[in-house]
């Protein structure tokens, strides 16, 4: 085989490969970044960001249900940049976020555990993600370590401390008066 | 509330369930990605000289202190361990020496004396935790220790509260250091992925140690901890923790192209946690500087001094370029928390009618850090 015919066969394993990631997750990276930001410019990016580092990466994504914490774990790095002010807008992402902009507005949630919402504001940002991917994206320990870099254990401590705060703070929460906003936006821009 | 009752809010308050994304009609656009994403360039050989910190996801963060979140690998910071010539500061080595001397004789000084253990990172506060590690491949055995006041929280409540949390019974019990401790079980996936905490009490603390291991790695694990002396635990600490000596140099060179308020000198930065590693202390540094800033915008604002705010609200917007931030992003979200709430002076807070100045203690803990934000 020669070299070219060896690239060309690589490009369409890859391609091959590439395929069955994103049809395998990519509703779950945008759901994942949808419940983490309301701008759907900001959601369209980052998936697609996400998928660009996945295909120029592909050789270094985990196979099986592992592909997923790796995912997120992009996209996660990718919603912080974004929040310090580091956007990347791709021409890759405009059809998507233009569709976005339509369905988000109609699907969004009432966010009425304003309780909730205050005691998770008042937590560090990585006790806030520990509790939302165990309790939104049903990870285990284990697969939100891979997300957050850390070790499984390390991530059940958090999580457990996580919990502790987030329960004390939902007994010391006193409503504020006029509520005007809507937390996650906030805490997301 | 227990912490099962947490979850299932957490669960519910979910803004966008599985059911809902999955209805999304997005289809096209997602088909349309895919073929863009495609017409890129081929993927990347793997480079044995750059792994993926992301593929082997292993890694342990340094945990975390304070309000902020505080995470890990070792940070290369840069140091200048030049002559003593800056400004003298107001938190002089002997003081620091002498604190972490302190904080060193009341910690229970555990240390995990099995052939190849070595400390990895420290946090100290009302709930102190070391992580120890052993090998140094990319997945290296781990195993964390943490300890408490009883007078926080009886041993009792801390297993009851862990049980349930790990919804795992029964317990069972190990020696370790002349008591017995209690042993709680858990399986992350499979029998043979086996997570185990020992609870005991040590010296007026509830002392946790974790570690995924057998229970007979575990038990060879607890059989070697031992007590040691103040020195001998001191010495053992890993390298980026801030010996007394290094903590003025380390000061002045964090300090160095940030935007300080007039008259706020080195002597204004005080260490938030004795031992503090150099995350923690780049913490406290930038924390020291915002806080002075954060104040003098608060009493700007009530004494309606609108050039005052500007000159706040101007130096805060710097924040995110802070030589000492930008270092700090490579290991955690200090410089996010510093930026939200810097973005957040304009309207005076980040959430609803709360004062902004609630948030900026809860997030930088003023108060600790000497700067109050008088209200």
């Amino acid at each position: 085989m020669t070299a070219s015919a060896a690239s060309s066969l690589d490009r369409r394993l890859a391609e091959e490969r590439f395929r069955h990631l994103y049809a395998a997750h990519v509703r779950e990276v945008l759901a994942y970044v949808l419940r983490r930001t309301a701008d759907a410019e900001d959601a369209a990016d980052a998936v697609a960001e996400t998928f660009l580092v996945a295909w120029r990466r592909l050789p270094e994504v985990p196979a099986g249900e592992e592909a997923r914490a790796w995912l997120y774990g992009v996209a996660r790095r990718t919603l912080a940049n974004q929040r310090r002010g580091e956007r990347r807008r791709h021409q890759l992402a405009e059809r998507l976020g233009a569709d976005l902009a339509i369905v988000v507005e109609s699907s969004a949630a009432e966010d009425d555990d304003e309780r909730l919402q205050f005691a998770l504001e008042s937590l560090p940002p990585d006790d806030r993600e520990i509790l939302r991917l165990s309790a939104w994206e049903e990870m285990s320990p284990s697969q939100a370590a891979r997300v957050l870099g850390i070790s499984a254990i390390a991530a059940r401590s958090r999580l457990h401390r996580a919990r502790r705060r987030l329960a004390r703070a939902l007994a010391e929460w006193r409503p504020e008066p006029s509520p005007t906003t809507n937390l996650e936006l906030k805490e997301e821009r | 509330m227990r912490s099962r009752d947490v979850q299932k809010r957490m669960a519910a308050a979910n803004p966008l369930d599985r059911e809902r994304a999955a209805a999304l009609p997005l289809s096209s656009a997602e088909a349309e990605l895919l073929d863009a994403l495609l017409a890129e360039p081929s993927p990347e050989p793997p480079s044995p000289a750059h792994p993926s910190a992301l593929a082997k996801g292993r890694r342990p963060r340094r945990l975390a202190v304070g309000a902020v979140a505080l995470a890990s690998c070792l940070l290369a910071f840069l140091l200048t361990f030049g002559s003593d010539g800056g400004r003298p500061i107001g938190q002089p080595n002997s003081a620091y020496a002498a604190a972490m001397v302190d904080y060193a004789e009341s910690a229970p000084r555990l240390l995990l004396t099995a052939p190849g253990w070595r400390v990895d990172g420290l946090v100290s506060g009302a709930e102190s935790y070391m992580q120890f590690l052993r090998g140094n491949g990319p997945e290296p055995e781990q195993a964390e220790l943490s300890w408490t006041p009883t007078s926080d929280r009886s041993l009792e409540s801390r297993v009851r509260d862990l049980t349930d949390e790990l919804d795992t019974r029964p317990l069972s019990t190990a020696p370790v250091l002349g008591t017995t401790a209690t042993v709680i079980r858990y399986h992350e996936w499979s029998p043979e992925d086996l997570g185990l905490f020992a609870l005991w009490e040590e010296d007026g603390y509830v002392v946790q140690y974790s570690a995924r291991a057998s229970t007979a790695a575990f038990e060879a694990q607890l059989a070697s901890l031992q007590k040691v002396e103040t020195e001998t635990w001191l010495a053992a600490m890993p390298a980026d923790v801030v010996r007394p000596e290094e903590f003025e140099p380390t000061v002045r060179q964090m300090l160095e192209g940030v935007a300080v308020p007039p008259g706020f000198t080195a002597a204004d930065v005080v260490a938030a946690s004795v031992p503090t590693d150099r995350y923690q202390l780049g913490a406290s540094v930038a924390g020291s500087v915002s806080c002075a800033w954060f104040a003098k915008w608060a009493e700007a604002r009530r004494r309606g001094d609108v050039s005052e705010v500007s000159a706040a609200v101007a130096a805060m917007a710097t924040a995110k370029d802070w030589p000492v931030i930008r270092q700090m992003e490579r290991e955690g979200a200090y410089g996010q928390i510093l930026t939200h709430l810097a973005e957040a002076m304009p309207r005076g807070s980040v959430w609803r009618d709360r004062p902004l100045e609630v948030d900026v203690e809860s997030a930088l803990g003023c108060d600790r850090l000497g700067i109050p934000l008088s209200r």
